[in-house]
């Protein structure tokens, strides 16, 4: 093969070699940057089992074309006409290139002969692979991100919480509520901790009603169990008006807190002269059935006269069963101590149940305000009548009157220093409240006693007023 | 055609060499456009020279046919002139006999060069009398038609400024013309040579370097010039891209032309090219010859648009724009 021939021959690959480059490199953009888009939409769909085919894929998809393009092959002119520009030839290397090699001159070739030896070939382009490099980097960088991360779940309402801690407290309260009463404050327990996260502030205010009633309920069995301790004191003097009212508690005990007043450590001996005794008692009917439903009272039990010895050893057999209860719940402790030494300083039916008079517990909403009691009947205070609040009401319907107090102007203004006097102490109980988080400052500063001192009270209307 | 040997192109060169050299010798600088007339010269066609008086114009027409060697005519063109004051005509002679007879007297075309002195001043109709001369080398006079000698070669002038009295070479007329060269002045050196050179300012008698076998022999080397396909492609791409209707002509040159080049064009461009490289040396025609040649070839044969003139783009402008748009290669 002559020179002019070779330097054709080796042109031509070169430029099919940069054809099929530059070919490669278009084609490779376009597949890597489809192939990421696809991964892309994989990612973000969470599947990653088709990572490795679509990779693979985008990188292999432009060998397809390859030997199409190695294939191609220029025309002979044209290819002459480049390796002539190479050598400067300015004609004479396409003149000969098109003629046989046999027919080519020699005097003409060996003139074209050193500027062919010193060709200068064309530098290969590499500039076309920058796009399919960055496509290419595209598509591995998104083959190599991590699986996605499991959903996670979600973000829980914040007064769950509370919720699931009233919860608890109901279930270890059951002996201290009635059975229906306690259903019923698991199911509404069960609806707080299904609702929207969106009810936020009513939400929490449902919360407190339900952790009130539960302290209501607690507080009122421990009240009922500290009457029956005080009245089996005052029974061991044997008196029997003492004893009708250890009846009459026992029987209160059994009905708001028959868990409290089945009593199993009771001696059978203590127990059956409690009931004996019991039997004689002038009760009514109902409180006959909570008593035959605590044990207390068996069918046919018979009234007999109680020995007054006999009448000590119950007192401090009951005082003894009572103190150690299988599931005392919050019947032992300070609060129970204080009820008793409360109830044992006064006449056992006085004890009042902490929460019932005015300014004592709960929430204080401010001088003067009225007690929000939940599921109680109407009462009457010193201010006025007191009316209850519905069950529990996530979100009530705006302008409902969820509380009124009627009374009159100069009572108000007669309790009103009372009133005022209470209300440090209840400031703190304000602040442990559940309130919702971003009421909390308003509440704070509301309450702080470097606060300035509140806005004289402004009488109501001599009719009814709401209490929002 | 066997391509040319490279003894055979070094002689043509030499002898080409000669003759540029000594026109430059009494032509001084203007050597583009002595190396233009030698292209026309060998390409067989025509050449018009474009400039204002006093630049030469003449002085090269009488220098090239005193060292071509090849016999040669004058003529002025004016208004009056007839056609048949250029190809001749029948005038009665007395014969030997004493019979009188119509015997065909040739004009001043039948020379092998002809200086066709401000032809644009004589009127269309004597100007149509060189097209047949121009283009088939023969003259038609009344029933005969007389063949012109071998080389034929008119060299036009013509002022492009004084246009009060002329008439305008109609486009057929321009295109007999292989090359339309702008004739332009000198610069300070080559002036201050004119003038301490030639006080006189007309050049002596020069001795012919050659002859007009000689030329023909060129010319037909010329012929031999090897004009390799890329090249023969790439130039009736650029021909074809002179014409408004062809879907290559760029959009600013559509805009430009109304007229493009013809197929004759492209023949004298080739022919041109062959020529410019037999001048050069080679045996073979290159892009650049193209490039070279494009506005000199084409220039004149194009018919510029009304927009175009108001834009102040000239035909040769147009010309450049097909170059720099047509690629040599294909892809």
């Amino acid at each position: 093969m002559d020179l002019l021939n070779s330097r054709l021959q080796r042109l031509e690959y070169q430029r099919r070699a940069q054809r099929c480059l530059d070919a490669g490199a278009r084609a490779l953009t376009w597949s890597a940057g489809s192939g990421a888009l696809l991964l892309l939409g994989l990612r973000l769909t969470g599947s990653t089992e088709a990572v490795a085919v679509v990779v693979i894929g985008s990188l292999l998809a432009p060998a397809v074309i390859l030997p199409r393009c190695w294939a191609r092959r220029d025309r002979p002119d044209q290819l002459a006409a480049r390796l002539d520009r190479l050598a400067a030839g300015d004609g004479t290397i396409m003149a000969l290139a098109a003629l046989p090699p046999a027919d080519r001159p020699l005097d003409w070739q060996a003139r074209c002969e050193a500027p062919l030896r010193n060709l200068r070939w064309p530098t290969w382009s590499w500039a076309g692979l920058r796009i399919p490099a960055l496509a290419v980097a595209c598509l591995l960088v998104l083959a190599a991100l991590p699986p996605p991360a499991p959903p996670t779940p979600p973000a829980q309402a914040p007064w769950l919480g509370a919720v699931e801690a009233a919860k608890e407290r109901l279930a270890e309260d059951e002996p201290l509520f009635k059975a229906a009463e306690h259903q019923e404050l698991v199911a509404q327990a069960d609806r707080l901790a299904g609702l929207d996260a969106s009810l936020g502030q009513a939400a929490w205010e449902a919360v407190e009603r339900l952790e009130r009633t539960i302290g209501d309920g607690e507080a009122r069995a421990v009240e009922r169990l500290a009457q029956v301790m005080a009245a089996s004191d005052q029974a061991a003097d044997g008196t029997t008006a003492s004893l009708a009212d250890l009846g009459t508690h026992l029987a209160a005990l059994a009905q708001d807190a028959p868990g409290l007043a089945k009593l199993p450590q009771l001696d059978p001996a203590t127990a059956a002269a409690l009931a004996a005794a019991l039997a004689g008692m002038p009760l009514d009917a109902a409180q006959r059935a909570a008593l035959a439903a605590a044990g207390l009272l068996p069918a046919g039990t018979k009234a007999q006269p109680v020995d007054p010895a006999a009448i000590r050893r119950l007192a401090e057999s009951l005082r003894s069963a009572v103190g150690s209860c299988p599931k005392p719940g919050r019947c032992s402790g300070e609060a129970l101590a204080a009820a008793l030494a409360r109830c044992s300083s006064t006449k056992a039916g006085l004890c009042a149940i902490p929460g019932s008079g005015l300014g004592k517990g709960g929430v204080n909403r401010g001088p003067g305000h009225g007690t929000l009691a939940l599921d109680r009947e109407p009462t009457t205070s010193p201010l006025g009548q007191e009316a209850s609040l519905s069950a529990v009401a996530p979100e009530p319907e705006p302008g409902t009157t969820i509380a009124t107090l009627s009374h009159a102007p100069e009572s108000l203004a007669a309790h009103a220093p009372a009133t005022t006097a209470t209300f440090a102490a209840q400031a703190a109980d304000a602040r442990r409240a559940p309130v919702a988080p971003r009421h909390r400052a308003a509440v704070g500063r509301y309450f702080t006693p470097a606060a300035p001192a509140p806005a004289p009270i402004s009488l109501p209307p001599p009719t009814d007023s709401v209490i929002p | 055609m066997t391509m040319p040997t490279e003894r055979e192109i070094t002689d043509a060169a030499t002898r080409i060499r000669a003759l540029r050299e000594g026109l430059e010798a009494v032509i001084l600088g203007q050597s583009d456009l002595i190396r233009m007339v030698l292209t026309g010269l060998l390409a067989g066609g025509h050449v018009l020279l474009e400039g204002l008086p006093g630049l030469g114009k003449t002085e090269l027409a009488k220098t090239l046919a005193a060292l071509s060697g090849l016999g040669w005519k004058r003529v002025q063109f004016t208004p009056d002139l007839l056609p048949s004051d250029i190809t001749g005509t029948q005038v009665l002679v007395d014969g030997q006999d004493g019979r009188r007879a119509l015997v065909f007297r040739p004009g001043p075309i039948f020379a092998q060069l002809v200086l066709a002195d401000e032809i644009n001043r004589a009127s269309p109709k004597t100007q149509s009398a060189l097209l047949e001369a121009m283009q088939e080398r023969t003259v038609t006079a009344l029933d005969t038609t007389h063949r012109l000698p071998a080389p034929f070669f008119v060299l036009a002038t013509q002022n492009p400024v004084e246009l009060d009295g002329t008439y305008p070479l109609p486009e057929a007329q321009l295109d007999r013309f292989a090359i339309r060269c702008q004739v332009g002045g000198v610069d300070d050196d080559t002036l201050a040579r004119i003038v301490l050179a030639q006080p006189g300012a007309t050049a002596g008698p020069l001795a012919p370097v050659a002859d007009a076998p000689a030329i023909l022999d060129l010319m037909a080397l010329t012929k031999r010039i090897v004009l390799p396909e890329a090249v023969g492609r790439y130039l009736a791409r650029v021909v074809q891209a002179t014409r408004p209707e062809h879907p290559a002509c760029p959009p600013t040159v559509r805009t430009g032309l109304r007229w493009g080049a013809s197929p004759r064009a492209a023949l004298s461009l080739a022919s041109c090219c062959r020529a410019a490289a037999l001048i050069a040396g080679r045996p073979a025609v290159g892009f650049d010859d193209v490039k070279a040649l494009a506005a000199p070839v084409l220039a004149h044969r194009l018919v510029t648009t009304y927009e175009a003139g108001l834009s102040g783009r000239t035909s040769r402008d147009l010309v450049a724009e097909v170059l720099a748009t047509v690629p040599e290669l294909q892809s």
